[in-house]
């Protein structure tokens, strides 16, 4: 009764044993696959795969073929350079690769009639289970049939893994492509962008927001905007990540900030919810833009409409004076009779008091174009100021005029260094402003004082006074703040960036003080040597 | 009694105003002096005035000639109909064309001569 069980026996034995050898394999299997598969560098995957096949089969040589995208052409791909030993490509025909392929399997293909070969040349489909990807051709001292059909499972088995690596390298490849195709987008747009997670982490990030807002940090990704933003900026965006997440879609703001030392910018910053393809907000993408480009090219817009309303302006104020002095001394040339002495009189006066509002506004353009040209210079005399300010009225106060003009100089003025003329011209320029624009008459105020280094000079008047939020540009060359309302009142516009300009060259400065409707206060304040 | 012509002289600027009047005077008109464009209007509007023509100056504030001769055209007083000469410091063509076009009857440019503004006042009311 023995002779059963030991059938038994063996016939279990076997049974384990072949068991064990098939565990065996599929662990080399997988091993085997598992090291093609984690290489995603396709040189990589070649080498690997040919190491493999080299520990199964002693080939001569092997190279590998890739098929093109259109499934027909191929090109070596692997070993890139032919190696020297081989002394010509053993390529089989096309027709033959294109058979085996269709078998899809390890097939030999020499004719083993041919008494001169030297070597037995086999072909190794690599296909995966999508497509054919390509080829090994194979060149051994020993007819591989002679291999079991073990080991033809393997390398079958190897190849359709090597053809997965490869499709998946390419996958892969595709993605950094796309990636590197995204990235370089995102580098060439002028803007700065940058996105963070619902945690105010940064997860995207261009150059340009570095360079923009002057961020020093070299590794911004992951860090909290906070880490790196500082004050006014910082502010807005902890206003503009909770309002986008509370009211959504789109945000805009504008904010001062100072990339560097002494630079102050504007940047003007969107911003917007990212959304995924499930309708979930996972974050916000924040666009910051340099505004100061476009509040340059606003500024020299509004400079052009002023230049040209100055044109206008000043086509009109020379106009007008030469008017009335044709006028006039047309009818002092044929109608006044030589007898009316009275109307002789007031017609010249008319025609005198004209010629110097022309000369003024003439000798204003000539400044205008000094100053543009850069031809401005000071011609430097001592002088007192109160005699020059009392020369000056003295103008003003031999026109009939509803305007009384009082002058109060402190004891012991000293003398100053300046220019004279330039000085006159000052004084001329405030004066007739003050008595200009006070249509309704009134008082116009004149006190020097010293103070520690300096005179000072104010001119005041109970005029119609200048609006609050014109004061800042009155001074600006071509500006008239628009009163058409209260008065016509001629004029250039340039009179102020005059005196401003030559207070300036004279290292003064000048304030002002005006309530609208009451009266206005310009101070000028000159050091009392040029040193 | 000769009936004197009347003249309606509207312009801001006050020079203007009284060497027009001064000169219209001696060549036997009547000049009625207004400052701006309202009190032109209203002027030639009272009925108690009889105006023959008025002299528009252009370049003025709050309502400009334009708009006052606009006023005028468009208005149904039998006034409307009065001469209007356009005094203009503006050598612009289009501010020209848009005074005729606009029913101007004749324009004179600043700086003007007195000559050429007292022909074109004979052409319209003699």
């Amino acid at each position: 009764m023995t002779k059963p069980l030991e059938k038994d026996h063996q016939f279990l034995t076997r049974t384990i044993s072949s068991l064990t050898d098939q565990v065996d394999l599929f662990e080399t299997f997988q091993d085997l696959s598992l090291k093609i598969i984690s290489q995603f560098d396709l040189n990589a995957i070649f080498s690997t795969f040919s190491g493999i096949v080299k520990e199964v089969v002693s080939y001569q040589s092997i190279t590998i073929y890739l098929f093109h995208e259109d499934g027909k052409r191929f090109s070596r791909a692997y070993p890139l350079e032919r190696a020297t030993q081989n002394r010509r490509e053993d390529l089989p025909d096309t027709g033959i690769i294109h058979w085996v392929m269709d078998q899809g399997r390890w097939t030999v293909i020499t004719d083993f009639l041919d008494q001169k070969a030297t070597a037995i040349t086999s072909i190794l489909p690599i296909k995966s289970p999508r497509q054919a990807v390509g080829f090994l051709v194979m060149t051994t001292d020993v007819d591989p049939s002679l291999y079991n059909q073990k080991l033809t499972s393997i390398l079958n088995f190897l190849a359709s893994q090597t053809a997965i690596a490869i499709e998946n390298q390419s996958l892969v490849a595709r993605i950094n492509n796309s990636n590197a195709y995204l990235t370089n987008m995102l580098e060439s747009i002028s803007n700065g962008i940058m996105a963070v997670n619902m945690k105010g982490e940064v997860t995207l990030i261009n150059k340009n927001v570095t360079a923009i807002l002057g961020i020093k940090i070299k590794k911004i990704i992951s860090l909290h905007y906070q880490s790196f933003l500082k004050g006014n900026l910082r502010q807005e965006m902890d206003q503009l990540f909770a309002g986008i997440l509370d009211k959504g879609f789109v945000m805009e703001s504008m904010v001062h900030h100072s990339p560097f030392k002494g630079i102050h910018i504007m940047i003007g910053i969107t911003a917007s919810l990212l959304i995924d393809k499930n309708r979930n907000t996972i974050g916000i993408i924040f666009i910051f833009r340099d505004m100061s480009a476009s509040r340059e090219i606003e500024r020299l817009t509004r400079l052009d409409e002023m230049k040209s309303e100055f044109v206008s302006n000043v086509s009109h104020e020379l106009r007008t004076p030469l008017s009335i002095i044709k006028a006039y001394s047309e009818a002092l040339l044929t109608q006044v009779k030589p007898q009316d002495h009275d109307t002789r009189e007031q017609f010249l006066s008319v025609i005198d008091s004209e010629t110097d509002r022309l000369s003024t506004i003439v000798s204003n353009l000539l400044d205008l174009s000094r100053i543009e040209a850069g031809k401005f210079r000071l011609d430097y005399s001592v002088f007192s100021l109160k005699d020059l300010v009392n020369s000056v009225i003295s103008v003003f106060k031999a026109k009939p005029s509803n305007i009384d003009i009082l002058t109060d100089f402190h004891e012991n003025l000293p003398e100053i260094e300046a220019d004279l003329e330039k000085i006159r011209e000052v004084l001329i320029n405030l004066i007739a402003n003050s008595v200009k624009f006070s249509p309704m008459g009134g008082t116009v105020s004149i006190t020097v004082e010293h103070q520690e280094g300096f005179v000072s000079c104010s001119v005041s008047d109970t005029g119609i006074g200048i609006p609050k939020d014109k004061i800042k540009h009155i001074f600006k060359k071509f500006y008239r703040v628009d009163n058409s309302d209260i008065a016509e009142i001629p004029g250039t516009g340039l009179g102020l960036s005059i005196v401003k300009h030559i207070l300036d060259a004279h290292r003064g400065r000048i304030a002002v003080d005006s309530v609208l409707g009451e009266g206005s206060v310009f101070t000028f304040f000159l050091p009392i040597s040029r040193s | 009694m000769i009936y004197k012509k009347s003249i309606l002289i509207i312009d801001d600027m006050k020079h203007i105003r009284d060497i027009l009047w001064f000169s219209l005077k001696q060549e036997g008109y009547r000049p009625i002096l207004a400052e701006n464009g309202q009190r032109g209007l209203d002027c030639l509007f009272d009925k108690e005035n009889r105006v023959d023509l008025v002299i528009l100056d252009v370049m003025m504030p709050k309502m400009d000639g334009f708009q006052v001769l606009e006023k005028i055209r468009t208005s149904n007083d039998p006034a409307s109909k009065t001469p209007v000469i356009m005094l203009t410091a503006k050598a612009q063509r289009e501010a020209v064309i848009k005074g005729l076009s606009m029913g101007a009857s004749d324009y004179v440019l600043k700086p003007y001569k007195f000559a050429e503004l007292l022909s074109k006042v004979q052409n319209l009311i003699g």
